[in-house]
């Protein structure tokens, strides 16, 4: 449920799936369902934070959900997450590449213009641009495009040169690309006007609150003002709900939403495919080493009792294949289902040693991650596999465990697409390469995707990469966990996007 | 002796059922707890109704925990090494705090000692403590927790022992023993423990409770025992969040917890006044 440091390293550089090629313009919403949107009406949010992971640096790293949810309603990113499409446009309404991919030319959104009325140009991108480029995780945020290669080209064009051919650009740009006025001293990023939806009023400890820009560019925003409220835990923050301080919770999990099923007068909100929580076996050492012990491994699962038991069924089967969420996700390669015969068969042709008991490191980050551990080592006791679940406090986890550990499990609330993760995770080096893995049969399909600009070919081409991610990668994909949020039945219009997308408020309407 | 025996006969009736009353609801309960694993309608981690499910649904008594496993079952099998532990840690902090307290009170150096150590380790808050080994001993588990509640409780019981041994220490025949030239450890293990029955008797009771508080705080802070062990603290903890879907989740274990630690609290007070009595009339 929190962003974890990783997962906005993450957000913010990498490639993705499915970018659209062509010219996208407006800001890509679903229509509001129920009624006719009505202005006006303040509407109280609840997300989750820590006091001692605040940031108020739209660049910055952004650990809680809440200073995300802030940032992403006061500055706009140049593109941003779409219901039909992967990406479409936000604060750049076009966005071309050229004949080798390499060079993509960003249009700065008509109308346009910071909270204080000056109309953003290009300069301003390029500065803030550049910004992020030279943050500490800058590089894995706009991976090859150095800062000297964004550029202005007159008052609306923002130029991007990869050093590669990326046909997936646009999709890098969607997380957190905030453009701020060029120039802004780093001791005036928090009260730095931005192009958003909403402009800031105050903001304390984490908690803010947020009028409405009535002349943003992407269209009407319905809210008269946003209050956005931090909570440390998704209980307290469904407690607040159900005792009608705050009119949605945000993120808040398949507990609560069950809690909540009983109360007519809370809805309860689903967006699928938000959150992978994978087992990372380490594939270039140890006793996962071997491709059949990590078959064995995917045999064993019983996926659909890890959906039912971990995550109450707010969540589908997956298929080890990162992405899930992407239009070109391959369905059609077969479900992997339980076989412990064969996983039993594979762990002696592999000369396992099932006399060892096996450590299962996890946290607790989000929900049901260290139950997805505990269930599935019961689960592997009955292949004769002995796995202890080893709990580990978030901060060790991540400086002892995470791309380290031989078995592990992990979660990604950016649920993008198969290239975000094959790019961030599974290519040979890649910055975030969980399972130490290399093949160099992905990595010339990945390239091969990401070279080619032609929608069916590269289609054709991701579903090659993802059948030998399914095959032989280090990730136990057993399935997707629902993004659940609570709302009031005055609200409407609320995202039901996975992922970043949860932060659009724009659309949001209160009934009376 | 025997003159004596036949009207003394009707005393020790009723001085059982004075001492039985309070006793037997802690010999039951350990025996259920010990017994527990025998009891259990189905396996500790095998999920059989919905998490956090109702109690009665899918044939869990009492509902289901956070992965829908019996919470009953669970409840049954999670007694018996808190129990163990408890008595270990009891046995073990007893016994040392009996020795250390009997010399003591025989070495006034060493007993300077035992005092100032006892009272700086008292001072040390058991969560503290407890943190400290955990940090030092990461994937020291149940044994780790096990000798931190051993380390913390000795100081402390020391005190008591040495308390109550003064008095003895400072009694004639103690002294004439001195005088005619007994070691330390024939007057302390021959003159003063025997001394010291009713004490040591009640110190073990104390003990056995506060080893299940502190192995249980351990457990909920998860520093002892781990998923899917079904410890009493432990599923405290973990079902936390499903409190409004399956209350008995947590409250189940939260009673087992009180219900052991009272019980045998109140068995250790019936016992000790007894042999206090017997040992004051000898």
């Amino acid at each position: 449920m929190d962003f974890s440091r990783r997962q906005l390293l993450a957000a913010g550089g990498s490639l993705g799936a499915a970018a659209l090629l062509s010219a996208c313009g407006g800001d890509g919403a679903a229509p509001a369902a129920g009624g006719s949107p009505r202005q006006g009406g303040t509407l109280r949010i609840g997300a989750l934070g820590r006091p001692s992971a605040i940031t108020r640096d739209p660049h910055g790293t952004q650990g809680n959900e809440s200073d995300y949810l802030v940032i992403a309603l006061v500055y706009d990113t140049l593109t941003a997450p779409g219901d039909k499409d992967n990406t479409v446009g936000r604060l750049a309404s076009a966005f071309t590449p050229s004949k080798d991919l390499k060079t993509w030319r960003f249009t700065v959104a008509e109308g346009a213009a910071f909270h204080d009325g000056t109309p953003v140009t290009a300069d301003d991108v390029v500065w803030s641009l550049r910004r992020l480029r030279g943050t500490p995780s800058g590089a894995a945020r706009l991976p090859g495009v150095t800062a000297d290669r964004i550029t202005a080209d007159g008052r609306r064009t923002v130029v991007l040169v990869s050093d590669y051919a990326n046909a997936e650009l646009p999709l890098l740009t969607r997380l957190t690309t905030f453009v701020l006025k060029k120039g802004t001293a780093d001791k005036d990023i928090p009260g730095a006007p931005g192009t958003g939806p909403f402009k800031l009023d105050w903001y304390r400890d984490g908690n803010a609150r947020l009028l409405r820009n009535a002349h943003w560019h992407g269209g009407a925003v319905h809210l008269d003002a946003g209050e956005v409220t931090m909570f440390q835990s998704p209980q307290a923050m469904a407690n607040a709900m159900l005792s009608g301080q705050i009119d949605v919770a945000s993120n808040v999990g398949a507990v609560a939403a069950r809690t909540a099923k009983a109360r007519q007068d809370i809805r309860i909100v689903r967006r699928p495919d938000d959150m992978a929580m994978p087992i990372v076996m380490r594939t270039s050492s140890g006793p996962f080493a071997d491709p059949k012990v990590r078959e064995a491994m995917k045999l064993l699962v019983d996926r659909e009792a890890m959906v039912a038991q971990v995550l109450s069924g707010y969540g589908t089967v997956a298929n080890d294949i990162l992405g899930t969420g992407d239009p070109a996700y391959a369905r059609d390669i077969p479900q992997r289902r339980r076989d412990l015969g064969a996983a039993k068969k594979l762990l002696t042709d592999a000369g396992f040693d099932l006399s060892r008991t096996y450590r299962l490191v996890t946290t607790e980050d989000v929900a049901g991650l260290a139950e997805s551990a505990t269930l599935f080592a019961s689960q592997a006791r009955e292949a004769g596999v002995k796995v202890e679940v080893v709990k580990q406090e978030s901060g060790a986890f991540y400086q002892k465990t995470w791309l380290k550990g031989d078995f592990y499990t992990n979660y990604w609330g950016t649920n993008d697409s198969v290239v975000f993760f094959a790019s961030k995770t599974l290519t040979t080096g890649a910055g975030q390469n969980e399972a130490d893995w290399s093949d160099t049969a992905f990595d010339a399909a990945y390239r091969k995707v990401l070279a080619t600009a032609d929608r069916t070919a590269r289609t054709a081409a991701l579903r090659g990469l993802q059948r030998i991610e399914h095959e032989r990668s280090g990730y136990l994909l057993w399935g997707m966990a629902d993004g659940i949020d609570l709302a009031a039945p005055k609200v409407h219009g609320l995202p039901k996007l996975p992922g970043y997308g949860r932060v659009q408020l724009e659309n949001v309407w209160l009934a009376p | 002796m025997t003159s004596t025996e036949a009207p003394a006969r009707p005393r020790p009736s009723r001085l059982e059922a004075r001492v039985l009353a309070p006793v037997v609801p802690a010999v039951l309960l350990v025996l259920v707890a010990l017994t527990g694993p025998l009891l259990a309608a189905h396996p500790v981690d095998k999920p059989v109704t919905a998490p956090y499910g109702e109690a009665g649904a899918g044939g869990a008594v009492l509902g289901g925990d956070q992965l829908g496993r019996d919470v009953l079952s669970r409840l049954l099998n999670g007694g018996s090494a808190l129990i163990g532990s408890a008595l270990v840690v009891a046995v073990v902090v007893t016994f040392l705090a009996t020795l250390l307290g009997c010399f003591a009170v025989l070495s006034p150096r060493l007993g300077r000692l035992v005092e100032r150590a006892a009272d700086t380790a008292i001072l040390l808050p058991p969560v503290l403590g407890i943190m400290l080994l955990a940090l030092a001993w990461p994937g020291g588990g149940r044994l780790a927790i096990t000798v931190a509640a051993v380390l913390l409780g000795v100081p402390y019981a020391v005190r008591i022992v040495a308390g109550a041994a003064t008095p003895v220490a400072a009694t004639g025949f103690v002294e004439a023993a001195v005088a005619s030239g007994e070691r330390p450890g024939y007057l302390a293990l021959r003159e003063i423990l025997p001394n010291l029955r009713a004490t040591v008797l009640a110190l073990f009771g104390l003990r056995f409770v506060d080893a299940v508080y502190v192995i249980s705080m351990a457990g909920f802070l998860q520093l002892g025992p781990r998923p899917p062990e079904a410890d009493w603290a432990l599923m405290i903890r973990e079902n936390g969040p499903g409190i409004l879907l399956n209350p008995w989740a947590v409250v189940a274990p939260g009673l087992a917890i009180g219900a052991l630690a009272i019980s045998v609290n109140l068995a250790a007070n019936a016992l000790a006044p007894a042999t206090a009595r017997r040992a004051a009339l000898r």
